[in-house]
């Protein structure tokens, strides 16, 4: 390995720097004046994407130039800007004061529609871009070959980090905008006009967005997984640089090209896992990032209204857990095999769902990761069957225990932040572990991941099967609910009312909550091991964002507030996917358009805003 | 009997000095309250005591030993009770539960993931609601209750760790007349029948002199004067410090 080598890979680093700070600090800008976190900016990059290669081959039919490539890449960021001017106006205006899983929940929301509309619109298919004109494929720098592109980008990174120092020192806007980031309340007490400020700036925000995905368009494919794969990052530079920190954002950018580029040359498969592993890392010794500041107002919103005063069941309750268990026990007489292996599916769902809730709705933590820990669980238990030959029952035995200490190592890094950076956090922890799962293929099979996971044979029977997870499940979701009435969940939950008074009364908050992680992952882990053995497979899927994202739906559809709203929660959505799904292309944009439609309308939840009417009905019948 | 000793404390925040050379003690079955205007570095100082803040230098010693910097935690454990300015407690809960939860947590118990918690401690928090006397709304949501009454469930949490010392910041902040007499009251026969120490920040004047054994004033971030409260009452230095040198100091016009 020689030096002009190390050049080359140098410049290939600081070139995908350059490209991967366009769009983060479009999202660092938003955030810093909002303080949403925008799911919905890696669809935006996407879109940008799929407009430029549109735009752009008809522009370049008209004049086969340079400036007319520009032109393109600047119109598709300016249709994209529009259109996150219009996601502000109809959807993110009415969310500012929400607390923040509703407003991660809610722009994802708009993710999975824009996917569907793209594939609607553009397809299944990559669509390749056309090369910049006039730009040399390559060039020899100290005898390596440099894409001429690469070196385009090295240069458009720094200038958009100048016109943005220009648009914040030089202009009103800029001003406001530093203002907001720095104190939002007070910006708008002196009178300013937020909503026009803050229109303004998911224009800009969304046009870096869109300008992005337009420049990346000679050497990538626009394609219709691009926007998870670019948000991870984005989100890893937005934290990793400090959040709303633009030339925060340009160092953590630069510190995740280069450690990606060296990186890949010691292990080549440790691409993704590197950029999560440095925010890991970064979050641990400087919680608020590079170029970060601490924020009195962060966290404050966090305190969604979690479950309420425990009471023991009353009668109703009883009469409706005890036809539950009665129907759900002897399910498979008078149920056909399809549905068996429906509420098979359910009951893993429903005790993940459950153990989130241990950990929204009890302990306060909003955790955007769940899936990790149904993913290793279900990874635990198909490597062992299929790779070491081990029978199912000492499988589902380890699934929990991996799960659980998995949960609780990355808990230990996790339990020291609060709010979004929590969030941010788990998110990531969970895309290392995909990352993982995806690349080290040899292990896990990769993309396509390891198939044969079958049952011990005295349970291959359907119903036979049926029963063990009944079995299993039901008695998991009891000791859980057992251990959050017992001092153990008083305990997690007043550290989440009070932090100061928990310590101050002799509550190890970290201790508590690190407990809490690891049961709620283990308990998660036993559902993904049970889900492993019932499908015969396992894939990365299992642990990817939108089955993150499928958990916070079954808890926020069941409401966070009631301990058993989840498990209702985790069977309303899988009976509506089972159902819905094969009647229409358009599942996500059903699915998406629902979780903007609950945060909007019931932010309690189903079973949440049914208790609250309730009350109200009582109040209104008492003279 | 010494309970509390501090020594030489000192805290300063970006350069700013907000605590210098602190020092006073306080002693078993006695209420020492720290006054003096906002940003003296009353609340440095009780959260230096309390574990919430680090001190820059200085010593802190409960019955000898030091304290200093230890967690919030530990420094409960060590016989410390405390009460915020503005009340926290666990509004999602009971009163009972709440007191109940502190007891658990004294105990150790707050792993135990099985029996729960609505039968633990039951009798010994309910003696508890009765002394602070909110006995009668045990079953109550700290969240519905009067602001009085969540300063009275303060009070109680901070007791369920049998302190050796209660740090109470402006206990009967936001309470009317009648009812601060009745909680400081409460807290003086408390102390002295448990033989504790109790150091407290206060805002009314009134309360002050009519419940503290001994006063310490301090500003700008030192103590200036100390003593019974009607030699305190009487320092010219404190009248300049309240009222201003020209209407405080006889002959001020200097």
């Amino acid at each position: 390995m020689d030096a002009s080598f190390l050049v080359a890979q140098l410049l290939t680093g600081l070139a995908s720097a350059s490209s991967l700070f366009i769009t983060a600090s479009g999202l660092t800008l938003v955030f810093g004046v909002t303080r949403i976190v925008n799911f919905a900016h890696g669809s935006l990059f996407m879109l940008g994407a799929y407009l430029a290669v549109t735009i752009v081959p008809r522009l370049l039919d008209l004049h086969y130039s340079l400036p007319m490539f520009a032109l393109g890449a600047l119109a598709a960021a300016l249709i994209v800007g529009l259109i996150g001017v219009a996601i502000e106006l109809i959807l993110l205006r009415r969310i500012y004061r929400a607390p923040e899983i509703f407003q991660l929940l809610a722009t994802f929301g708009v993710v999975l529609v824009v996917q569907d509309l793209v594939i609607r619109i553009w397809g299944p298919l990559d669509i390749l871009g056309p090369r910049a004109p006039g730009v040399p494929r390559s060039v020899e720098i100290l005898g390596q070959r440099i894409s001429g592109y690469d070196l385009v980008l090295i240069a458009v990174g720094p200038t958009i980090l100048g016109l943005l120092w220009l648009l914040m020192r030089r202009t009103r806007f800029g001003v406001l905008v530093r203002a907001a980031t720095q104190d939002r309340e007070m910006v708008g007490a002196l009178g300013v006009d937020q909503a026009k400020l803050f229109t303004a700036t998911l224009f800009v925000g969304s046009f870096l967005a869109g300008l992005g995905g337009a420049l990346q368009i000679p050497f990538k494919p626009a394609q219709p997984a691009m926007d998870i794969a670019i948000i991870s990052e984005t989100f890893v530079v937005t934290v990793v640089g400090g959040m709303g920190s633009i030339p925060g954002a340009f160092l953590a950018a630069i510190a995740i090209g280069l450690l990606q580029a060296f990186g890949a040359l010691i292990i080549p498969e440790s691409t993704l896992v590197m950029a999560f592993l440095l925010m890991a890392v970064v979050l641990v010794v400087r919680p608020w990032g590079f170029l970060g500041k601490p924020d009195a107002h962060l966290g404050a919103r966090t305190a969604i209204e979690g479950v309420k005063s425990l009471t023991p069941l009353d009668a109703t309750g009883k009469a409706v857990v005890a036809i539950a268990l009665v129907a759900g026990a002897t399910l498979p007489l008078w149920s056909d095999a399809y549905g068996l292996k429906v509420a098979i599916e359910t009951l893993c769902f429903a005790l993940a769902a459950f153990a989130l809730n241990l950990l929204i709705g009890v302990g306060g933590m909003v955790s955007f990761g769940h899936a990790a820990w149904f993913g290793v669980g279900a990874y635990a238990a198909g490597l062992l069957t299929v790779k070491l030959g081990l029978h199912m029952a000492p499988a589902l035995i380890a699934a929990p225990l991996i799960a659980g200490a998995v949960a609780a190592f990355i808990g230990y890094f996790i339990v020291r932040l609060s709010g979004i950076y929590l969030a941010m956090l788990t998110l990531a922890a969970a895309q290392l572990i995909y990352a993982l799962c995806f690349q080290w293929v040899a292990v896990t099979g990769g993309d396509n991941g390891v198939v044969g996971v079958w049952p011990a044979e005295w349970a291959a029977a359907r119903a036979v099967y049926y029963g063990l997870t009944f079995l299993l499940c039901v008695a998991a979701i009891w000791l859980l609910r057992r251990a959050i009435h017992a001092p153990f969940g008083y305990a997690l939950r007043g550290a989440r009312d009070s932090h100061l008074r928990a310590e101050a009364v002799g509550i190890d908050v970290k201790g508590q909550r690190l407990a809490a992680f690891a049961l709620a992952g283990a308990a998660t882990g036993l559902a993904g091991g049970l889900y492993a053995f019932s499908k015969g497979s396992i894939d990365p899927t299992l642990l990817s964002i939108p089955m993150s994202i499928d958990f916070l739906a079954m808890v926020l559809i069941g409401g966070v507030q009631t301990l058993f709203g989840p498990v209702i929660g985790a069977g309303l959505l899988h009976a509506a996917k089972d159902f819905i799904m094969p009647l229409t292309d358009l599942w996500r944009t059903w699915l998406g358009l629902t979780i903007v439609a609950l945060v909007l309308a019931f932010p309690q939840g189903v079973l949440g805003g049914l208790a609250q009417w309730r009350a109200r009905f009582a109040r209104s019948r008492k003279p | 009997m010494t309970v509390l000793a501090v020594e030489g404390l000192s805290k300063s925040f970006d350069g700013v000095r907000a605590a210098q050379n602190v020092g006073f003690t306080v002693n078993a079955g006695e209420l020492v309250a720290l006054i003096g205007p906002n940003g003296a570095g009353k609340s440095t100082t009780f959260n230096m005591v309390g574990g919430q803040l680090k001190p820059d230098s200085g010593r802190i010693l409960l019955d000898g030993n030091d304290i200093a910097g230890l967690s919030p935690r530990l420094i409960l454990r060590r016989g410390v009770g405390r009460t915020f300015q503005i009340a926290q407690s666990f509004l999602s809960m009971t009163v009972i539960e709440n007191v109940q939860l502190a007891i658990a947590a004294r105990e150790r118990e707050t792993m135990r993931m099985g029996a729960p918690l609505r039968g633990l401690h039951a009798d010994e928090a309910q003696t508890l609601l009765d002394k602070v006397g909110v006995a009668d709304q045990a079953e109550t949501l700290v969240a519905h209750l009067a602001y009085a009454d969540i300063k009275r469930v303060e009070f109680a949490l901070a007791l369920a760790a049998r302190p050796r010392m209660l740090l109470m910041d402006e206990p009967t902040a936001g309470m009317a007349p009648a009812e601060r007499k009745s909680l400081m009251t409460l807290v003086a026969t408390t102390a002295k029948t448990n033989g504790a120490a109790v150091l407290f920040t206060e805002h009314d004047v009134a309360s002050v002199f009519a419940h503290a054994d001994r006063v310490l004033v301090m500003a700008r971030g030192e103590i200036i004067a100390r003593g019974a409260p009607d030699e305190v009452r009487a320092d010219p230095l404190v009248r300049e410090v309240y009222l201003g040198r020209s209407a405080g100091t006889p002959g001020g016009q200097r």
